[in-house]
């Protein structure tokens, strides 16, 4: 197309022009109005909120909620404590500053100088915590000093010094079942991405989160919302008081965590850690009729009140490197060989699948041939011709090699798994363990091997393959006590700070196991007998009331590797299960010692203790010694 | 190079208009991007002046030919931009949640940028071309609106919803400009009634709703949606009449602001300069565009009247939006504004425009 230079009518436009002229002229009169507005007539109010007097948000930490025992004896509860930071945008002279908090507090000038250098990775108004948890003294005399006029000539500067107050945990009484109950530690980055992603804005750098157990598994229901108060400060951090910006400010108050109450009796928990003074191991104490946990102990375990703040390098250093690995929750994270306690489950196995009667009897010549290896019996000399409730009373290896071989291994596990072994509880702590049952197709599975006839007769008292936690031993014996489907916890209650209830513990259906009362009542005389002269565990028998249990002893090596290890504790861990009062079970507990050595001598008298100190705290015995 | 009279005709208004905005727009960029911990001249800084180079050399070459020549190139030049717009679709690379740019070498771009240009000139040919004396009728758009949708689409598809947003302001300016029947600016509104609200629910990302709602109630949430625009008041405010002086722009520079060298420039410059300094910044946008309105008068031709009124009103809408938003007369919307934000292909497409401008201006009278 040629270029066109012919002139064209463009006059039509003159009108409509004059009227875009207009609209721009309208518009840029709004836009001066609004910088006049914005910068002339309210500039004063506007200034003050700029850097030089800075609103600043003041977060006001939500107190963490209440851990009650069933007593409503708290367990761990909050402090108020102080920290100590400096805001890097306020501080003039940091020589003047380091001056000034070592006069009114010993505050150690090279720690601040050691903060001082990570404050170029956060903005300078971040505060930047100094020291945390300092006394209330301290706090007093800092804030004191920091009430006097400044004067550019003084040798020492608090300007930029802030006393930051928020609330940490509180043990009232002590280490109570901390490996269960868990610590508050500074959030990981990694688990600030997480709950970021859940929760945008819940949480910030440097904020407390549970970081195990149960304050880490309820930790959604006991943080509680932080609040904040908006405040106009000089830049000395004071605050300005005016009425022109008051109606600007907002505040929000910070809601209290709920409050946990535990099916846990503190009383005997403290009496259960006490018993296991020296020695490393585990109880579970549940209470039979209803699953919930009353004691529950894992030793040797931390003070989680040297966790909450200025945690020692040395204390984590001494946490971490401690052989008996002092993080572990022994009675849900460890899993051991449960020993004779196994048998348990061998004999209803056998009574339910028929392949024993209750009558019968079996010989025992003091262990069995089978194939081209002797089976001992722990009794060289032999039990003789015993029947199934002798057997479990004096906890003979040949009856129940010879009640392994009929059953064989899935019928054995399938009894295994419904009296609470092979899996997870399901209890409401964190990071349960739930051992191991063996079944054939699973070492096919594992170990791409056949299952081998052999292995019936160590499965069937409690060696080889099979690993079970404390907790679950337990939960076996409330589970033989009741004849009901149980479910182990530890919440009885989520309750908001007036007390009312939020949510209710997992107690579960009230179900009834498909096993007959025949087998559970042979059973339960068995075990009764345990604790009787000739049983097992005579020694630890009660004289206030009528108890039934099951020793173990649980290899941790075989007799011929004993031989050969040097230097590893190769003694034997010590088990022992039992309930009472056997006519109305009202405490179950599964107890192990760690290298204890006979479940009857290690074992045994720490559960006839706990059981008689409930039974008396619970009123239906009086005065144990 | 250029005759007598070319040379006479050099618009020399716009061109110290526009070098002085320039050199404010560096002067308070250099105060944005400076970090006062690291000291120093930001990257940024430097790559606005690379920027500012090629923008003065493409807008240079576009004075040597007569602006007529885009009449020619109209059409492949749209093509040209909606191929660019295709290849983001396909190969572009993702910058802070919108994929609107194209990496070409060493060099980034927003084709984007380029195709408001190159619609403008393709609009503005159309409507030089199919003149309507009672005002377009609905039938008589189908045409002009099936030369916005392609590039539209692609950049809608790309999320730059600024971008998007000028396209269409700008093909209503110069419609309406060009008169269309009452029954169709009816229709239009209706239109932008429903698809603005199917906008708002379906095409926004959170944060974009986010904004529009802090603009209606900005107080509800001040430390949420409303706290971008609260800061940019606060930041504005504080630099009262005279300002806190160049480099002393605390607010500012204390992170309060996001963005604070491309969406938020303007509160940058109101805090340091206060209400003198930014009083002179407006006057001198409200004379690049009264310059603008005054080229389309006095053009001779249809087509130097669409072309430059389409740039003046993109000009225009860009700084209504950027400076509306930041003083809370309307909702944030993150766009730059010309010749002060950041932004290389931005500041490209402002001298290319001011380029076109000063053509029109040189040609007007060889006839």
């Amino acid at each position: 197309m040629p270029l066109d230079f012919g002139q064209e009518r463009t006059g039509e436009f003159q009108s409509r022009l004059v009227v875009c002229l207009v609209i721009i002229v309208i518009f840029f009169f709004f836009v001066f109005s609004r910088l006049f507005y914005l910068q002339v007539i309210r500039g004063n109010y506007f200034w003050v909120f700029s850097a030089e007097h800075t609103m600043k948000e003041i977060r006001t930490p939500a107190t963490r909620g209440v851990i009650y025992d069933r007593n409503r004896i708290p367990i761990a509860e909050n402090r108020p404590s102080f920290d100590l930071a400096v805001i890097p945008q306020h501080v003039r002279d940091l020589e003047k500053v380091k001056k000034a908090l070592w006069e009114a507090a010993g505050i150690d000038p090279s720690a601040v100088d050691f903060k001082w250098q990570a404050k170029r990775k956060l903005p300078p108004f971040f505060p930047l915590v100094i020291a945390s948890d300092i006394s209330y003294d301290q706090a007093v005399r800092i804030r004191a000093a920091q009430s006097v006029e400044a004067d550019p000539s003084d040798p020492v500067d608090f300007q930029g010094v802030e006393i930051i107050a928020r609330p940490l945990r509180n043990y009232p009484r002590g280490a109570v079942a901390s490996a269960t109950l868990g610590y508050i530690g500074e959030i990981s980055g990694k688990d600030l991405a997480r709950v970021q992603k859940e929760e945008p804005g819940r949480y910030v750098l440097g904020d407390l989160i549970g970081a195990a157990g149960l304050e880490r598994y309820w930790e959604r229901f006991l943080r509680g919302k932080d609040g904040y108060e908006q405040k106009i400060v000089d830049a000395v951090g004071r605050e300005m008081m005016s009425g022109e910006f008051a109606s600007f400010l907002r505040r929000e108050e910070s809601e209290h965590g709920n409050n946990l109450v535990l099916t846990l009796d503190s009383r005997l928990q403290k009496f259960a850690e006490e018993r296991f003074e020296g020695k490393t191991g585990a109880l579970a104490a549940i209470d039979p009729r209803d699953g919930g946990i009353l004691a529950i102990v894992s030793v040797p375990s931390y003070d989680p009140a040297a966790l909450v703040s200025n945690v020692s390098p040395d204390y984590w250093a001494k946490l971490s490197s401690d052989p008996r690995n002092i993080l572990l929750n022994r009675a849900i994270q460890g899993t051991y060989p449960p020993g004779s306690t196994y048998k348990i489950v061998t004999a209803i196995a056998a009574l339910e699948e028929k392949v024993i009667k209750p009558e019968e009897k079996l010989v025992c010549r003091g262990g069995l041939q089978f194939g081209n290896r002797f089976f001992k019996c722990w009794n060289k000399g032999g039990h003789g011709a015993i029947s199934i409730h002798r057997a479990i009373a004096s906890s003979c290896d040949t009856f129940f090699y010879q009640v392994g071989l009929r059953l064989g291994v899935d019928r054995l596990a399938k009894y295994a798994n419904l009296f609470g072994f092979g899996q997870k509880t399901g209890v409401d702590v964190e990071g349960e363990k739930g051992g191991t049952i063996p079944t054939s197709e699973w070492k096919k599975r594992v170990f791409k091997q056949e299952w081998q006839p052999g292995e019936n007769l160590s499965i069937a008292v409690g060696q080889g393959y099979n690993t079970v936690t404390p907790l679950q031993s337990a939960l076996m014996a409330a589970r033989v006590a009741s004849g009901k489907e149980v479910r182990p916890h530890i919440l009885k209650a989520v309750e908001n700070e007036e007390g009312d209830v939020l949510q209710e513990g997992e107690v579960g259906e009230d179900r009834l196991l498909p096993v007959s009362d025949e087998t559970l009542e042979i059973v339960r005389a068995g075990m009764a007998d345990v604790v009787e002269p000739g049983g097992t565990a005579a020694g630890s028998r009660s004289s206030y009331v009528k108890m039934a249990g099951k020793t173990g002893t649980a290899q941790v090596i075989s007799e011929e590797g004993k031989a050969r290890a040097r230097g590893i504790n190769t003694q034997d861990h010590a088990w022992f299960i039992a309930f009472a009062p056997v006519d109305d079970p009202r405490i179950a507990v599964g107890v192990l010692v760690e290298h204890g050595g006979f479940g009857a001598s290690a074992a045994a008298p720490i559960a006839k203790d706990v059981i008689e100190k409930y039974l008396e705290l619970e009123g239906i015995i009086k005065h144990v010694r | 190079m250029f005759d007598k009279r070319l040379k006479s005709h050099f618009h020399w208004p716009l061109f110290w208009v526009t070098l002085a905005l320039t050199a404010i727009g560096f002067l308070n960029l250099y105060s944005a991007t400076y970090d006062i911990s690291e000291k120093g001249i930001s990257p940024l800084f430097l790559s606005q002046l690379i920027w500012f180079g090629i923008g003065m050399t493409v807008a240079f070459a576009i004075l040597l030919m007569d602006y007529r020549v885009f009449l020619r190139l109209a059409y492949p030049l749209y093509i040209l931009s909606v191929l660019l717009l295709l290849a983001v679709v396909f190969f572009g690379k993702e910058v802070a949640g919108n994929r609107n740019w194209l990496v070409i070498g060493p060099l980034t771009m927003q084709p984007s940028e380029f195709a408001k240009i190159t619609f403008i000139i393709v609009l503005a040919r159309y409507l030089a071309d199919h003149p309507s004396f009672q005002g377009y009728s609905l039938k008589e758009l189908v045409r002009p609106l099936s030369l916005l949708l392609p590039p539209l689409v692609l950049i809608v598809m790309g999320k730059d919803i600024g971008s998007s947003l000028f396209l269409v302001l700008t093909f209503a300016s110069l419609l309406l400009f060009s008169g269309v029947k009452r029954n169709v600016v009816l229709l239009s509104l209706i239109v932008a009634l429903v698809g603005g609200v199917g906008v708002y629910k379906k095409l926004l990302s959170d944060h974009q709703r986010a904004r529009i709602e802090a603009f209606i109630h900005p107080e509800a949430d001040p430390k949420g949606k409303g706290y971008h625009l609260l800061q940019s008041k606060i930041t504005v405010g504080s630099g009262r009449f005279f300002g806190k002086g160049y480099l002393r722009g605390i607010h500012s520079k204390l992170l309060y602001l996001p963005e604070k060298h491309t969406d938020f420039i303007f509160p940058v410059l109101a805090e340091e300069w206060g209400f003198f300094g930014s009083s002179i910044v407006l006057a001198l946008y409200l004379a690049l565009l009264v310059i603008g309105v005054q080229l389309a008068l006095k053009a001779k031709e249809r087509f130097g009247v669409f072309l430059a009124l389409g740039m003046t009103a993109l000009f225009f809408w860009q700084i209504a939006i950027n400076i509306g938003g930041v003083l809370g007369l309307m909702p944030l919307t993150g766009v730059t504004l010309p010749l002060l934000s950041y932004g290389g292909s931005s500041l490209v497409t402002v001298l290319v425009g001011i380029g076109l401008l000063m053509n029109i201006s040189m040609r007007r009278f060889m006839f």
